[in-house]
């Protein structure tokens, strides 16, 4: 809200300079975003036009005789718009003012007003321009015209009663009363600790009959209604005063009418509606809720469905306007209206909110509304926009005033003990109430304290809402930071743990962490669809995305990290390696394999797997890694990239498990068919990993050598093992390495699985690190490489001993693969 | 120099046996040997002459042995004395050769001089992304007060992103959290607070925990607006935990993770969740409160919204308001991360831009 601080001082007396009245808002929770100082030029007066003359010597100038109280000065000026017997604003000579086409006047130059001749003829002060005044928003173009009644003499500022520094503050939701700058005004006054003018506004009953009568039809939407009809209006010019105050306030002035009702808001809080009481139907006005089909053409002429069950306001031939929200264009005041009929009303929140989203229609008065304003406020709005319609000429009626007026009296207990232990601090009751009372609160001090919030502040309702009133009277600042340490609590921080020792791990390994965006659409799957390659069935999808990229959530994180793969690869310096831990969803008939082992109790508030399941969408934590390689192409039997990506999976895998896992040869769609594997500790899946399929690095544009790996969180242990010490080896072993021709078919790993469960003596350790296939050996076989390692715990292993173990080696792998040793005959 | 006693060695050696000629043979191999070692200009050259006078076959020592075999046994004792003592004499006059060979080859490597100014050469490290360190700094920070670090989904109920938080179906918050809604009854998190639900009731009180984890808001992207950011909640309910509490543990916070220096500044704001509620500021970093461009003016920066459990709040999780109380606050983990390193645009954290993460590894 825009608060001009002239208008405030209408009702807190104060000579606090802007920024401190802006220290006060912002303490008490209306946080002031900017404080925008009014230029005010000096040596500016009201001076009126006694004659106005064409210049002699040139067409376009006049040559005016301007009385300015104390003198009749002769000023030339360029302006078209003046006529005598106009009143305007004057600089006298030695004025500053500011250069014309400015457009913001305080950060424009200023030129100083000098006695001169201007061709030929003597001008003794300048007629000006509201840039030249660097007043607030637009008005018409050339010399401003003031109001008629300007008294002619008197200091301009003084006279529009405007100036100094607009506040741009922030009010929060729950504080509709300070949507006003009587609201605003209050709390200044109490932070200033000065008084503050209660508003009182003129009673201005007629007594005449109001020229249409109101009925409430449905008093869960309109709970009161009050109505004033006023004849002899005249939708003419705001005084200066008021449009200066609605443009410095954010509004555009329009016209009387319009402006005394966006004044009266603004000043109030009550949004107010007026009709042309000519044009209602039947002279009479009902609050109702909307029927099915019915339309409206609202003030900005657009014709509006109306859900059915909206609040409206209906005369006898329809809908007039919805209520809270916005009028009807039929019924509005206009240039013609003569008699105006004022609603200031009462409506539900909820119901005028619901109605304002469904026609996506939010106006100032809307906004009020749906903050549930207090039943006491259309009384003061009717009263406060009366005194001006008054003022301006008009001649009211009776009132009309149907509905609930008042909120039944209420108080509050509050503890003072349960005061100071939720702030932690040690105010007496008594001062707790003398804080309640500089915001309109009763207060009765007994045992515990009887407090009475006032009319306006509906959102005080219970002891709570009363201790944070206190905190904020007595300052937040005025509450001592107090330091303790949380008690003792047995809660399971293994997700946290988990995710944080992988991703230190990966790091450690080279990889790079990567957060990307978690709501994917085009961009990834128009990159599958380039790879030929299907993408993840049905994600979730979001429902009210902003763009195309927001259409679901990532049922993998594949995708965005190989986006982000794609644009690293040229700068990588030819090798590349990524990751990300992250949630993935899917939705839960599409649920994949290895998340069916999670727990989906959907009643557990924070399950311990960290896989989630609700209604319908599974969530689960999961970690993806890529590693690109420009190496050359594939040419050997053993893609070493790939042992090489494996062996970091076996150390995330051991980090978490004490254990390398369990490989076996597994495809995915997005993995080379060949070259894929799953990787299982204790029977569940914990790893997958292989090269990218050639089809999806060449979408991403990645190099043939890209590898990804992924990780099922959910299936991991949250915390590593305590590892058991092994005694160290205490004498030394032997190492064999033999080479063996078996079958094409033949997996190395079955061939170790073979070796470590044949019981050989001294058997430390076989790992098989190479592949053989071509012209050395028989077309369908292939030579694989073991290194045995053989060691006695209770000597040094001799020759004998080891050959004969190696004698049980072969023997083993000759009977279940019918190995032989390579280079030998048999 | 050892090679005086040697000679006398040999002097009496031959005086008192008669192979007069073996003991002028062994005399010159040692000559032989110390001319030749002075003169060695390498170590191939010190290992020729050991060859040519040590060598078990051919070499110069071992032929002169070769006639320990024709002497009388009488003499065979003093014989082979000398003959040890020169192959020692040999033996020292090749050693130090070699001393000074080597000596002189490392003087010269010791010499050289390396221009430790070229740049070196980066090691291939991974490195954890921005938003993980600050996380990391923030649960180090709360993990030394007692407090545990919790996670809970992305994808929420109405009844846990809103009701549970205190925000029934009608109220304006539930417009104002601007939230991504998946199909049926679900909804992207628009704040880490329904954890808080959660922990309350997995757990029962006293209960410190922070909260990390990713939130959606439906905001176009900008410098300061991103619809997916990262929070870290904080949460302590206990008896006795007050405002106060909540005020000395942010002050900490942000000074541990600002400076000594930095000020805070709790101001009043309203959250339905929590009440009495406050926005923190931090003082500005480069202008230390006078008003700058960085503060737009103010003096201030926004670290975060806060404030004391609603009772309501804490009923619906099972606990007792009138027993306990507790503090709760939603900080943003991009925006202490971009006030900590003067970060100027949001977008950079899921750009991943090399040279954005590169400056953090």
């Amino acid at each position: 809200m825009r608060v001009p601080l002239r208008w405030l001082a209408d009702y807190v007396t104060t000579s606090a300079d802007a920024q401190t009245v802006a220290n006060v808002l912002t303490a008490r929770g209306f946080v002031v975003d900017a404080v925008e100082i009014q230029p005010m030029p000096e040596r500016i007066v009201v001076g009126k036009i006694e004659a106005l003359q064409r210049h002699p010597n040139a067409d376009r100038l006049l040559v005016g005789t301007v009385d300015v109280g104390t003198q009749k000065l002769q000023i030339v000026t360029g302006a078209s718009n003046v006529a005598a017997g106009n009143r305007v604003p004057i600089a006298l000579v030695g004025a500053q003012v500011y250069e014309h086409g400015a457009t913001d006047g305080a950060a424009g130059t200023t030129k100083t007003i000098r006695a001169s001749a201007l061709r030929g003829v003597q001008s003794d002060g300048m007629m000006c321009s509201s840039t030249e005044l660097a007043l607030p928003g637009e008005f018409e173009d050339g010399i401003l015209i003031l109001d008629d009644d300007a008294p002619v003499g008197e200091e301009f500022w003084s006279a529009v009663r405007f100036g100094g520094a607009v506040l741009d503050l922030e009010v929060p939701s729950n504080r509709p009363d300070c949507l006003s700058i009587i609201g605003l005004a209050r709390e200044v006054a109490a932070g200033l600790n000065v008084p503050w003018h209660e508003p009182r506004f003129e009673e201005t009953l007629g007594s005449a009959a109001p020229a249409i009568s109101v009925a409430i039809e449905d008093q869960s939407l309109c709970r009161r209604f009050v109505g004033q009809s006023f004849s002899g209006v005249k939708a003419r010019r705001s005084p200066m005063w008021m449009t200066l105050r609605l443009h410095a306030a954010g509004m555009r002035s329009i016209d009387l009418l319009v402006d005394v009702s966006n004044y009266t808001m603004l000043e109030t809080g009550q949004p107010l509606h007026f009709y042309d009481a000519a044009k209602i139907h039947g002279a009479a006005l009902t609050a109702r809720a909307a029927r099915e089909g019915e339309t409206v053409v609202t003030l900005d002429g657009v014709e509006r469905m109306l859900p059915r069950g909206a609040p409206v306001i209906a005369d006898a031939d329809g809908i007039v306007g919805v209520a809270g929200v916005f009028g009807g264009q039929d019924t509005g005041v206009s240039e013609s209206t003569t008699q105006l009929f004022l609603e200031a009303a009462n409506f539900s929140g909820p119901a005028v909110r619901r109605a304002a989203v469904a026609l996506g229609l939010r106006t100032e008065a809307s906004a009020r509304h749906e903050k549930d304003l207090p039943l006491e406020l259309p009384e003061l709005g009717r009263r406060a926009a009366a005194a001006l319609l008054v003022a301006a000429g008009a001649a009211p009626s009776r009132v009309v005033d149907v509905g609930v007026r008042e909120r039944a009296p209420r108080t509050i207990a509050v503890r003072p003990a349960r005061v100071n232990s939720v702030l932690g601090t040690q105010l007496s009751s008594a001062a707790m109430a003398s804080a309640l009372k500089t915001i309109g609160f009763g207060a009765v001090e007994a045992a515990e304290l009887s407090i009475a919030p006032p009319f306006w502040r509906g959102d005080v309702a219970d002891e709570i809402d009363v201790v944070e009133e206190i905190a904020r009277c007595t300052g937040y600042d005025s509450i001592p930071e107090q330091r303790v340490n949380a008690s003792p609590q047995d809660v399971d921080e293994g997700l946290y743990d988990r995710e944080t020792l992988l991703a230190r791990r990966s790091a450690a390994l080279g990889y790079h962490e990567l957060v990307t965006l978690a709501l994917q659409g085009s961009a990834a799957v128009g990159a599958w669809e380039r790879s030929g390659l299907p993408f993840w069935k049905e994600p979730v999808p979001v429902v009210n995305p902003l763009s195309d990229e927001q259409r679901f959530l990532r049922p993998s994180l594949l995708p965005g990290v190989l986006e982000i793969a794609a644009r690293w690869w040229p700068r990588a310096g030819g090798e590349l390696r990524l990751f990300e831990i992250g949630h993935v969803f899917r939705a839960s008939d599409a649920e994949p394999e290895h998340a069916r082992s999670h727990d989906p109790a959907a009643s557990v508030p924070l399950p311990p797997s960290g896989a989630y399941e609700s209604d319908g969408v599974l969530e689960w934590p999961s970690l993806c890694a890529i590693a690109a390689f420009a190496d050359d192409g594939p040419d050997e039997a053993v893609d070493r990239r790939l042992l090489q990506i494996k062996g970091e999976v076996e150390t995330l895998v051991t980090a978490l498990t004490g254990t390398p896992g369990t490989t076996s040869a597994h495809g995915r769609l997005y993995l080379h068919p060949g070259a894929a594997g799953t990787i299982e500790v204790a029977d569940r899946p914990v790893a997958k990993f292989g090269r990218l399929h050639p089809r999806l690095a060449r979408a991403y544009e990645l190099p043939e050598h890209t590898y990804a790996f992924m990780l099922y969180l959910e299936n991991l242990p949250k915390t590593p093992p305590v590892l058991a010490f092994r005694p160290l080896p205490r004498f030394p072993g032997t190492q064999r390495d033999i080479a063996v021709v078996v079958d094409e078919a033949v997996e190395a790993g079955a061939l170790m699985d073979a070796i470590r469960a044949a019981a050989i003596p001294a058997l430390e350790d076989v790992k098989a690190f190479d592949e053989y296939r071509g012209p050395q050996v028989a077309a369908g076989k292939k030579s694989i490489a073991t290194t045995i390692r053989l060691r006695k715990s209770d000597g040094t292993i001799t020759d004998e001993e080891a050959d004969a173990s190696m004698n049980l080696v072969l023997a083993t792998l000759r009977d279940r693969f019918g190995a032989v040793l390579r280079g030998s005959a048999r | 120099m050892y090679g005086g006693r040697r000679d006398a060695a040999i002097f009496i050696f031959r005086g008192i046996f008669r192979g007069v000629d073996v003991s002028d043979q062994l005399a010159g191999l040692v000559d032989e040997a110390r001319a030749g070692a002075d003169a060695a200009a390498d170590m191939e050259q010190v290992e020729a002459l050991r060859t040519a006078l040590l060598g078990r076959k051919g070499g110069k020592l071992s032929a002169v042995m070769a006639s320990l075999a024709k002497m009388p046994a009488a003499d065979r004792a003093a014989f082979g004395k000398a003959a040890n003592e020169a192959k020692a004499a040999i033996e020292a006059a090749l050693n130090a050769a070699q001393s000074r060979i080597e000596d002189a080859a490392l003087a010269g490597d010791l010499s050289r001089r390396y221009d430790v100014t070229l740049s070196a050469i980066p090691p291939r490290t991974g490195s954890l992304h921005p938003l993980r360190r600050t996380l990391d700094d923030i649960a180090g920070f709360f993990r030394s007060r007692g407090f545990a670090v919790i996670t809970g989904p992305e994808v929420e109920t109405e009844f846990y992103a809103f009701e549970a938080m205190n925000i029934p179906a009608d109220h304006p918050a539930r417009e104002g959290m601007d939230t991504f809604y998946l199909p049926p009854g679900t909804l992207l998190r628009p704040h880490t607070s329904p954890v808080q639900m959660r922990a309350m009731q997995a757990y029962p009180p006293p209960l410190a925990v922070i909260v990390p984890g990713k939130a959606y808001r439906r905001d176009a992207l900008d410098a300061s607006h991103s619809y997916m950011f990262h929070q870290v909640e904080g949460l302590h309910v206990d008896r006795g935990v007050t405002f106060g509490h909540l005020k000395g543990f942010a002050g900490d916070l942000c000074r541990h993770l600002m400076g000594k220096t930095r000020r805070t500044r709790f101001r009043p704001s309203y959250f339905p969740f929590t009440e009495p509620s406050a926005e923190i500021d931090l003082s500005c970093g480069v202008c230390d409160g006078a008003g700058c461009r960085v503060c737009k003016g103010s003096g201030w920066l926004e670290m975060g919204g806060c404030g004391m459990v609603h009772p309501n709040v804490l009923k619906l999780a099972g606990y007792d308001p009138n027993e306990f109380t507790g503090w709760a606050w939603g900080l943003g983990i991009e925006r202490i991360a971009m006030l900590r390193h003067g970060i100027d645009d949001i977008r950079l954290f899921t750009t991943n831009d090399p040279a954005f993460l590169e400056q953090f590894t």
